[in-house]
């Protein structure tokens, strides 16, 4: 990569330590699209954030759940056709791959608090 | 060293490092952009406290100003409870110290001029700010005039109490002060407006409140509209619970109120001059003022935006999100502002991080209380692609007519929660 | 079963110019639309609408398939005696609904 060979020349003749920092990082990985707090994971789980918090009883509270247990839950209110729960109606509206992307996320976040 | 630098290759460094606006991975779990951007929000409602506080996550770095003129927030859902005299207001008023504690700048002044091509915002106070991305969440302001007679001095005798805080309190004294036997008369404007069942939700609490308080009295709404949210789940409540205390009239039955006089209370329509004991207006509403100054809301008085962005159609770096927004099928209420806080703050992060918006699926669910302790709701989940909302067919819709009570009890739970999570993801 | 609103001033002095209004709920179904299986929607329409005062035709309209919904006319007559004022719609079918309100000219 001559480009960032011939920007870290420049930046050697930078003396703060922040831009040394930044341009290092620069270096080692110009693009990263997966950053997991900007990825179309952490979109899509957005929408559980609205009311699933640990402040009320009666919307459970994601923390601490394993994404096989977030995905297998999720699965059922989707596939569950006499359902009328507002989980069962917005269930239906997520891909199999997007529940599985939603769990995965939510099991990783909530682990990190 | 420094000295050996020449000017020219000075820019050139900087110039370098700008246009990179490089993605930092840190050595913890988590993994953030790095900019130091200067982001401002406009608006500390539900869409624009979430912005910040999003925001403030996903960019440690960079320089994130909220301006809201209100130094605490009133917040609308929940506050029909508050007219029907069940709830105190002192439960919807939130402050902004938590936002402050996680390093947002918050100024409270108006924004009174956008200068979309200086990207530059004017405040009442009269200092100026400069953005890179500005976020417009301004909420609704309304048509006053719209309504012949309703203007801001009559919204003082007949409260619309469409914006919470004082408004609210306002009907609910007049309710409370009125005598038993009076005519409570609603009149409901034509969509597109906050809260799309809102109306009847506070129809059906301000009913509460005359069968419990003032049997002999009742409530007359008239409608611009002739069908509405959950109509079918309001109508069944109406019947059950307030047959002898509300009286519905949509649109094609001479619902539509063209002429308020204040000094005698009267509501007029096509046909009838109605005299009101207590008169809630509801007027006719557009996007919140700043955004026709800032030349993002159209002739409909709304706001155009790209879905996946949420970026101004008309102007470039302004988002634009909650209430102000054209964003049907998506409808105006917390919920969605909330939600679309969130996604257009990671839109914002990615593309100051140089990596473009990615459509994702965006849901909604809006609780309605009938009773003090009973809730229906409904819900709907919708796709940002293409910068177009659409709704996801086959998912959303209402809770079934017909349900036992325990299941309306049970969503009169939920939207406690509900108010509980989200006013905590959206203030602290 | 159609709704009639009808607004006729209840007195009125002989020679004013006196407004009139009359709206009926109807759904004024064109005839060029079609349901969400595909299938066209019959036409139901009303046709005619006259207002009688005292006998006498002070106004008339034939409708078509371009009126909304909910027709609703505003229309204006001058008082001259004492009677009674009649809306008549009739459908395509020949089906008609009315109503009257008394005016009295002093």
């Amino acid at each position: 990569m001559r480009y960032a060979g011939a920007f870290l020349l420049a930046t050697a003749l930078l003396t703060t330590a922040a831009c040394q920092q930044a341009t290092r990082h620069a270096a080692a990985q110009p693009t990263s699209p997966a950053l997991p707090a900007l990825s179309a994971s952490a979109a899509l789980a957005s929408s559980c954030s609205g009311c699933h918090a640990a402040t009320h009883a009666a919307v459970p509270d994601l923390g601490g759940l394993d994404s096989a247990t977030l995905s297998a839950r999720l699965a059922t209110y989707k596939y569950d056709p006499d359902g009328t729960t507002v989980m069962h109606r917005l269930a239906r509206g997520y891909s199999d791959e997007q529940i599985a992307m939603i769990s995965d996320y939510l099991a990783t976040e909530t682990a990190n608090d | 060293m420094t000295e050996r630098v020449s000017d020219t290759n000075r820019r050139h460094v900087l110039a370098g490092l700008g246009a990179l606006a490089v993605p930092f991975v840190d050595f913890g779990t988590q993994a953030f952009a790095q900019t130091r951007a200067r982001i401002v929000i406009v608006g500390g409602g539900f869409g624009g406290a979430t912005a910040a506080r999003s925001l403030r996550r996903l960019l440690p770095n960079a320089d994130i100003t909220l301006v809201e003129p209100n130094p605490t927030y009133t917040a609308c859902p929940f506050s029909n409870l508050v007219v029907g005299g069940t709830r105190d207001i002192s439960a919807q008023a939130f402050t902004y110290a938590p936002l402050v504690q996680t390093g947002i700048t918050i100024i409270h002044d108006r924004a009174i001029e956008i200068d979309a091509s200086r990207k530059e915002i004017t405040l009442g106070g009269g200092a100026s700010l400069t953005y890179d991305r500005l976020i417009l969440s301004p909420g609704i302001d309304f048509r006053w005039g719209a309504i012949e007679g309703y203007d801001q001095s009559a919204a003082k005798r007949a409260p619309h109490a469409w914006k919470a805080g004082d408004q609210t309190v306002l009907l609910r004294d007049q309710l409370a002060a009125m005598e038993d036997g009076g005519l409570v008369v609603m009149s409901v404007p034509a969509p597109p407006f906050r809260c799309p069942p809102g109306p009847y939700e506070r129809a059906s609490l301000i009913a509460n409140y005359l069968k419990t308080r003032k049997p002999r009295s009742k409530l007359l709404i008239l409608d611009h509209q002739d069908r509405f949210s959950k109509m079918p789940l309001f109508k069944e409540a109406w019947a059950e619970n307030y047959p002898d205390h509300l009286e519905w009239r949509g649109a094609s039955d001479d619902g539509r109120v063209s002429r308020f006089d204040a000094a005698s209370l009267t509501l007029s329509t096509d046909f009838d001059d109605i005299r009101a004991d207590v008169a809630n207006v509801i007027p006719p509403q557009k996007a919140g003022e700043i955004a026709d100054r800032a030349g993002v809301a159209d002739a409909t008085g709304w706001c155009p935006i790209n879905a996946t962005s949420f970026e101004s159609t008309l102007q470039n770096d302004i988002h634009v999100i909650g209430d102000a927004t054209i964003a049907a099928p998506m409808p105006k209420s917390a919920f969605s502002a909330n939600l679309q806080a969130k996604i257009c703050a990671i839109a914002v992060a990615r593309l100051v991080s140089d990596m473009a918006p990615e459509p994702t699926i965006l849901a909604n669910t809006c609780y309605s209380f009938v009773t003090p302790d009973q809730a229906v709701s409904i819900s709907g989940v919708y796709s940002n692609a293409l910068g177009q909302f659409s709704s996801i067919e086959g998912a959303g819709g209402l809770t079934p007519v017909g349900a036992m009570s325990n299941v309306r009890s049970a969503e009169a739970a939920q939207a406690e929660a509900w108010f509980a999570a989200i006013t905590g993801e959206a203030f602290g | 079963m159609a709704s009639i609103r009808l607004s006729v001033p209840a007195t009125a002095k002989r020679g004013d110019v006196i407004e009139l209004k009359a709206l009926i709920q109807h759904p004024m179904e064109s005839g060029y639309r079609r349901g969400s299986r595909g299938e066209a929607i019959p036409r139901n329409i009303i046709t005619r609408f006259e207002c009688r005062y005292d006998g006498e035709t002070v106004f008339a309209a034939d409708f078509h398939p371009g009126i909304a919904a909910d027709p609703f006319l505003t229309f204006h007559t001058r008082a001259t005696r004492s009677g009674p004022v009649l809306f008549r719609w009739t459908d395509q079918h020949g089906e008609s609904w009315q109503e009257t309100a008394m005016l009295t000219v002093t």
